[in-house]
């Protein structure tokens, strides 16, 4: 079984941190009204503080330096804007509520199958992050070799992957896992987001991959971007019904990029945003490679029943647009 | 059999020195078409299909090194016929130059298939608006002229640009083309404005636009239909 790596565990003021509904992959996001608006920095560059605490295995000069690295990864995403700025060590703990994002190790025997967890503090007016922080469970072991080291989590892989929600990512669905023993195993992943670890030992992770590029280009779009990506919109219906919690994922035939969607309404509605221009392949299949909850709020009545599919048609991705009205047909199995 | 033999070579003289009259005395009534002179043509055109990149849909696995295959494709356009339109101006009366469109809608097809968790395979497809804009230079052979020399063979080589559009008109894409083709002029009539018939076939070599294989390939094509002269 291979542990989690955490999504967005603790939330303040009694908030629910939804999935922002019409966007590439997963958004976090909060309610506000009657809409659904993203969560996201305003102000850059991002400033964090690190612990000066180490773990067994990693000193405190060596989790900043790998925590500076995944920093980095995100922001040198060419499609996006971000930034961020180590401000410096700190005894706090990373924990929220105190006017400091700090990441740094924590024990946390309780969460025994949570690597590591992001906690936010947000404007729930505006959806603005104002606050994130970030702990690495000590219950696991960790690595900052850089080749990995055997029976050991490789700790910039998940920081990268727990950075992505930091800056208001959820989890991506883009992988296949197979169900073992007290819980699953991947078998493979082609996105940072994807919830589930790779064994222990793997640096598989330590790059971005085009799900991850796309849903922050979404998010953070650079004004080129802007120009030059688009989107698929459409529904997944089954027996002429809205499905929810669809996971669409459209294939670049051109760069062989994978970028997921999800279904997140009960009409079946999807958009899947951040792509570049030129002819894709869409796949639409039951959200079963993790619990549905690492994905979408537990509440959500999401409908596992019904087959993996193509579309027949080949959707083009306009450059600055959206191709719209794309419905995908599935039925049960 | 002596007189035989004779009536023979008679008769091969005869068809060897009748088309010479015969020519003679077309060229005198209007002939080869001249400098200056327009031509205008259109008709219809083929291309041979051709397949392109088919990427396999993969996803890392933690060794990194082996790919985890999720699905496969395989694409093509498929061969496809269209239209051409052409004006063209003879420079000399065996030299021409000329400019023109070709206009189809191939189908791009892609098949989907080997699907990891076996999604139904499925042939996922798209119409896309081809248009190439072009010019060539024609080298008629007025030598090799026939009956009468309203039938006239010729060769043209030339080149332009092709530009894609994607299903749904959003998304254009543009390449190169350069082509060689051979082809025969037959003319209906021998006046100094004329109306013909146009055919050649040859092979284009195109690079990008919905293709995205740099290297380029060669298709055969053929081309036919109304040419006139003024």
């Amino acid at each position: 079984m291979n542990p989690v790596k955490a999504g967005p565990l603790v939330l303040v003021l009694l908030l629910s941190v939804l999935v922002a509904p019409a966007y590439a992959y997963l958004k976090l996001g909060v309610r506000v009204g009657t809409r659904t608006v993203s969560l996201q920095w305003n102000a850059f560059p991002i400033r964090y503080f690190i612990t000066n605490r180490g773990a067994p295995g990693v000193d405190s000069a060596q989790f900043e330096s790998v925590i500076t690295r995944a920093f980095s990864t995100w922001n040198a995403v060419e499609t996006s804007e971000t930034s961020s700025q180590l401000v410096g060590f700190t005894a706090a703990s990373p924990t929220s509520g105190d006017g400091m994002s700090v990441l740094g190790f924590a024990s946390r025997p309780d969460l025994e199958r949570v690597l590591a967890a992001t906690n936010f503090i947000i404007d729930v007016t505006t959806g603005e992050i104002v606050e994130s922080d970030i702990f690495f469970n000590t219950a696991f072991s960790w690595s900052v070799s850089p080749a990995g080291e055997t029976g050991r989590h490789d700790l910039e892989s998940i920081a990268l992957h727990e950075i992505g929600h930091l800056l208001g990512l959820g989890h991506s669905a883009i992988g296949e896992t197979e169900v073992v023993p007290g819980g699953r195993r991947v078998l493979a992943a082609e996105a940072a987001m994807f919830p589930i670890a790779f064994s222990p030992g793997s640096i598989a992770d330590r790059t971005l991959k085009a799900d991850d590029i796309a849903g922050l280009t979404d998010i953070y779009p650079n004004p080129a971007t802007r120009r030059t990506r688009g989107s698929i919109s459409g529904r997944v219906t089954k027996n002429g019904a809205g499905v929810l919690g669809a996971h669409v994922v459209a294939f670049n035939t051109r760069t062989s990029a994978l970028v997921g969607g999800f279904t997140l309404s009960d009409d079946g509605s999807f958009t899947i945003a951040g792509l570049e221009a030129g002819p894709h392949v869409l796949r639409v299949e039951p959200l079963d490679d993790a619990e549905v909850d690492s994905f979408l709020d537990a509440s959500m009545n999401v409908d596992l029943n019904f087959r993996v599919r193509f579309h027949d048609r080949v959707v083009v991705v306009p450059q600055g647009g959206g191709t719209r009205g794309v419905e995908l047909r599935v039925v049960p199995k | 059999m002596a007189r035989g033999c004779q009536l023979l070579i008679l008769t091969l003289c005869l068809t060897t020195v009748a088309p010479q009259v015969v020519s003679a005395q077309v060229y005198i009534g209007g002939g080869f078409p001249r400098g200056g002179s327009v031509e205008l043509g259109g008709g219809g055109a083929w291309v041979q299909g051709f397949e392109i990149e088919s990427p396999t849909a993969q996803l890392s696995r933690a060794t990194g090194a082996q790919r985890f295959d999720l699905f496969s494709t395989d694409a093509d356009v498929q061969r496809f016929t269209g239209a051409h339109l052409r004006a063209g101006v003879y420079l000399t009366s065996s030299i021409s130059v000329e400019g023109g469109v070709r206009y189809a809608t191939p189908v791009m097809s892609i098949r989907l298939s080997g699907d990891v968790e076996s999604a139904e395979e499925t042939v996922a497809t798209q119409t896309l608006s081809h248009y190439v804009f072009d010019g060539s230079v024609l080298l008629h052979f007025n030598g090799a002229a026939f009956a009468g020399g309203r039938g006239v063979p010729f060769v043209s080589v030339g080149g332009g640009q092709v530009r894609e559009l994607h299903e749904g008109r959003e998304l254009v894409e543009t390449g190169r083309a350069v082509h060689g083709t051979a082809g025969l002029k037959y003319w209906l009539g021998t006046g100094r404005r004329r109306v013909g018939l146009r055919a050649e076939i040859g092979v284009v070599s195109r690079t990008g636009a919905a293709d995205s294989d740099d290297s380029g390939r060669v298709l055969p094509m053929a081309l036919g239909g109304l040419t006139f002269l003024f």
